[in-house]
C-alpha cells in the first residue's frame, strides 16, 4: 500500500521549483478577472437580506391587534399619552396642491377626485406610499369640495394643519365642519396615522369615528372597517364621503331606524351601494346590506363577498405586483450568486423558493420572517469549498 | 535592492526549500490526470495573490491546505461537468487503456488521500495532520482508518478477481 503511495508521489515529470515559480510570476503579471471573495459575497447578501427584512417589517407593521382594536377599547389615559408630532419620521415629503403633482413615491389610492367625489360633495382622498402598499401609513389627506379642492395634511405639523384647515367653512353645509372642528378632525387623523399606521381616528367632541383600514395582503384587497358612535354627529343624510382604495366609502348618518351606517360603494360617478354596516352607537354590529333602501342584515360571508367584489384598483394591483416581482428578481439574483458554489446550491434554492412563495402567497410579513431566518442561516453556514484558507488558521 | 525585491527573493528561497515536499503532496492529492506541478503552480498563484510566502508562519502547511482545497474544488467542478456533458466522459476516447495502480488512489477523496499520505508516508501524527489540514484529531483518525481500509480493499481487488478467474 505504501509502495502505491510512493509510486504516486513520484509520478509525472518534475519541472522544478524555478520553472513553477517563474510560471506563477508570469501568470500573476497578466490581468485577471477575480471572483468576489466569499466574505464579501456573504456581506452583500446579508446586507440585502437586512434591508429587505427592514422594508418588509416596515410594510407589514400593521398588526392584527391594531386592526381589531377600536377606540372604545382604549384607555382614555393611554389615549392622552399618544405622541403629538404629526410628522412622519423618515419620510421626506413635500406639500402638494393638485393631486397630479405628487411627491415621488406618493400615489393616490383612489381613482382621483372624480372617484372620490361622485356627487360633487365634500370628500376625502387618502394618499399613501404605493411602494409600501396598503399596510403603510396614510401620508396625506385631501379634501374635495364642490367647485374645487383643497389639499393638506401631507406630512405636516400640527400648526400647519391647523393653518391650512382654518379656511374650511360650511360652504355647502353638507357636513358641518367649523374651522375649529375641521382642524381637529384633520389633526387627529394625521396624528393617528402617524402613531398607529393603518388606523385613522376622527374625533368630534365626545363622538369618535375611527376608521381602520387593513388589507388582506395576499389578495391585496382593501377593507375598511368603521367603528363609530355618531349619534350626535351633525351629519346630513347625504353624509360625507371617504375615498377608499377600491371605491368610495360613504359614511351615511341615519338609516330608517335612526342608526348610523357605514356604507361601501363602488367608485365612480355611478356608484352603488355594495354593502354597509350598521352601527348602533356603541359598537359595530353585524354587517348589513341595503336592498331597495331598506336595511337588512347579512351574513359575514355576504359582507366579505361584497368587499371582495370591490377589489383593488388597477393601479394598486399593478404597483403591488411590480414590487413583488422586483423582490422575486432580487431573490433570483441571490440565487444566481449562491449557485456559483455548489455547496450553497440547496440553500440558494431554498431562499429562492421561499422568497417567491412568501411573496406570492402570503405577502410581506411572512417574507420578513423568512429573510431574518435565511440571513441567520447564511451567516452561520460554511461553504465546503474554502479556496485559500485564512492565514490565521495555519499553525 | 528594494524591500519588495528582497521579500520576493526570500519568498522564492522559501518556496524552493519546500517545493519537493509540496510536489509530493500534490502528486497524491491531485487526481491522476492532473499534473502535480500544475497543482503546485495554481496554489502558488492563489497564495501570491494575497500574501508573500515569506510572511507566512508555516508556508508548507499553508500551501498544502490550498492545494487540497483546489483539488476538492477541481473534483467537484469535474463532477458537475460530467453531469452536464456526460457524452464527453462516456466516449471512452480519453480513457487510459492501460490503467496503472496509481489511479486506484483516485477512488479516495483528496482529503483522505492527503491524510493517508501524511500519516503513512510522511509519518506525521494525527495531531499534526489535523493542525496542518485544519481538522480535528478524531476526524483525522477516522479518515485514516477508513482510508487505509478502502485502500487495502482496492489493492486486494485485482488479486481477488484474478483468483476467481
Amino acid at each position: 500500500m505504501n509502495d502505491l503511495l510512493e509510486a504516486r508521489v513520484n509520478r509525472g515529470t518534475v519541472r522544478g521549483s524555478s520553472a513553477v515559480w517563474a510560471s506563477a510570476q508570469t501568470t500573476l503579471a497578466e490581468p485577471r478577472v477575480q471572483r468576489p471573495p466569499a466574505l464579501a459575497l456573504r456581506l452583500v447578501i446579508a446586507g440585502f437580506a437586512a434591508v429587505a427584512f427592514l422594508a418588509a417589517v416596515t410594510m407589514g407593521s400593521l398588526s392584527p391587534s391594531l386592526i381589531t382594536e377600536s377606540s372604545q377599547d382604549r384607555d382614555p389615559a393611554e389615549e392622552s399619552q399618544l405622541p403629538a408630532p404629526l410628522l412622519i419620521e423618515g419620510m421626506d415629503l413635500v406639500r402638494y396642491t393638485p393631486p397630479s403633482i405628487l411627491p415621488d413615491g406618493v400615489r393616490i389610492f383612489t381613482g382621483g377626485p372624480e372617484a372620490a367625489n361622485p356627487d360633487g360633495e365634500r370628500s376625502f382622498v387618502f394618499f399613501g406610499d404605493a411602494a409600501k402598499g396598503p399596510t403603510g401609513p396614510v401620508l396625506g389627506i385631501e379634501v374635495f369640495e364642490s367647485g374645487g379642492f383643497h389639499s393638506f395634511g401631507v406630512n405636516m405639523s400640527t400648526d400647519e394643519v391647523l393653518a391650512m384647515t382654518s379656511h374650511l367653512s360650511n360652504t355647502n353645509q353638507r357636513w358641518s365642519i367649523s374651522p375649529e372642528s375641521g382642524a381637529e378632525e384633520i389633526a387627529n387623523f394625521v396624528l393617528r396615522t402617524d402613531t398607529a399606521p393603518g388606523q385613522l381616528d376622527f374625533t368630534q367632541g365626545t363622538d369618535t369615528a375611527v376608521i381602520q383600514y387593513d388589507v388582506d395582503n395576499g389578495a391585496g384587497v382593501w377593507e375598511w372597517v368603521a367603528r363609530s358612535h355618531l349619534a350626535n354627529a351633525p351629519f346630513t343624510s347625504e353624509g360625507v364621503e371617504f375615498a377608499g382604495i377600491a371605491g368610495v366609502l360613504r359614511l351615511a348618518p341615519a338609516s330608517d331606524d335612526g342608526q348610523d351606517m357605514l356604507v361601501w360603494t363602488e367608485g365612480g360617478e355611478n356608484y352603488r351601494l355594495a354593502a354597509f354596516e350598521l352601527i348602533d352607537g356603541v359598537s359595530m354590529s353585524a354587517p348589513v346590506s341595503r336592498v331597495s333602501g331598506r336595511v337588512q342584515r347579512v351574513s359575514q360571508t355576504e359582507w366579505d363577498a361584497a368587499v371582495d367584489d370591490i377589489g383593488p384598483t388597477g393601479f394598486q394591483s399593478a404597483a403591488t405586483w411590480t414590487a413583488r416581482l422586483l423582490v422575486i428578481g432580487l431573490a433570483a439574483l441571490v440565487f444566481a450568486l449562491l449557485v456559483r458554489e455548489k455547496a450553497w446550491k440547496p440553500l440558494a434554492l431554498l431562499i429562492f423558493a421561499f422568497a417567491s412563495g412568501a411573496i406570492l402567497l402570503h405577502g410581506w410579513i411572512l417574507l420578513s420572517y423568512f429573510w431574518a431566518l435565511s440571513t441567520i442561516v447564511l451567516l452561520l453556514s460554511k461553504p465546503r469549498s474554502q479556496g485559500t484558507p485564512p492565514r490565521e488558521t495555519i499553525p | 535592492m528594494t524591500d519588495s525585491d528582497s521579500r520576493e527573493r526570500q519568498s522564492y528561497q522559501t518556496f524552493d526549500r519546500i517545493y519537493p515536499d509540496l510536489r509530493r503532496f500534490a502528486a497524491v492529492v491531485a487526481d491522476v490526470d492532473v499534473d502535480p506541478d500544475d497543482l503546485v503552480h495554481d496554489a502558488l498563484i492563489q497564495v501570491l495573490e494575497r500574501v508573500s510566502i515569506a510572511e507566512l508562519r508555516d508556508p508548507d502547511a499553508y500551501l498544502r491546505r490550498v492545494m487540497l482545497n483546489l483539488s476538492i474544488d477541481n473534483r467537484r467542478r469535474r463532477a458537475v461537468f460530467r453531469r452536464i456533458r456526460p457524452k464527453l466522459f462516456s466516449s471512452g476516447a480519453h480513457l487510459d487503456h492501460y490503467p496503472s495502480d496509481l489511479a486506484l488512489l483516485d477512488n479516495l477523496d483528496p482529503t483522505t488521500r492527503a491524510v493517508v499520505f501524511l500519516a503513512d508516508v510522511s509519518g506525521l501524527s494525527a495531531v499534526v495532520i489535523g493542525e496542518q489540514l485544519g481538522m480535528a484529531d478524531g476526524t483525522v483518525r477516522k479518515r485514516l482508518s477508513r482510508g487505509r481500509q478502502e485502500l487495502r480493499r482496492l489493492v486486494d481487488l485485482p488479486l481477488q478477481i484474478s483468483k476467481e478467474k
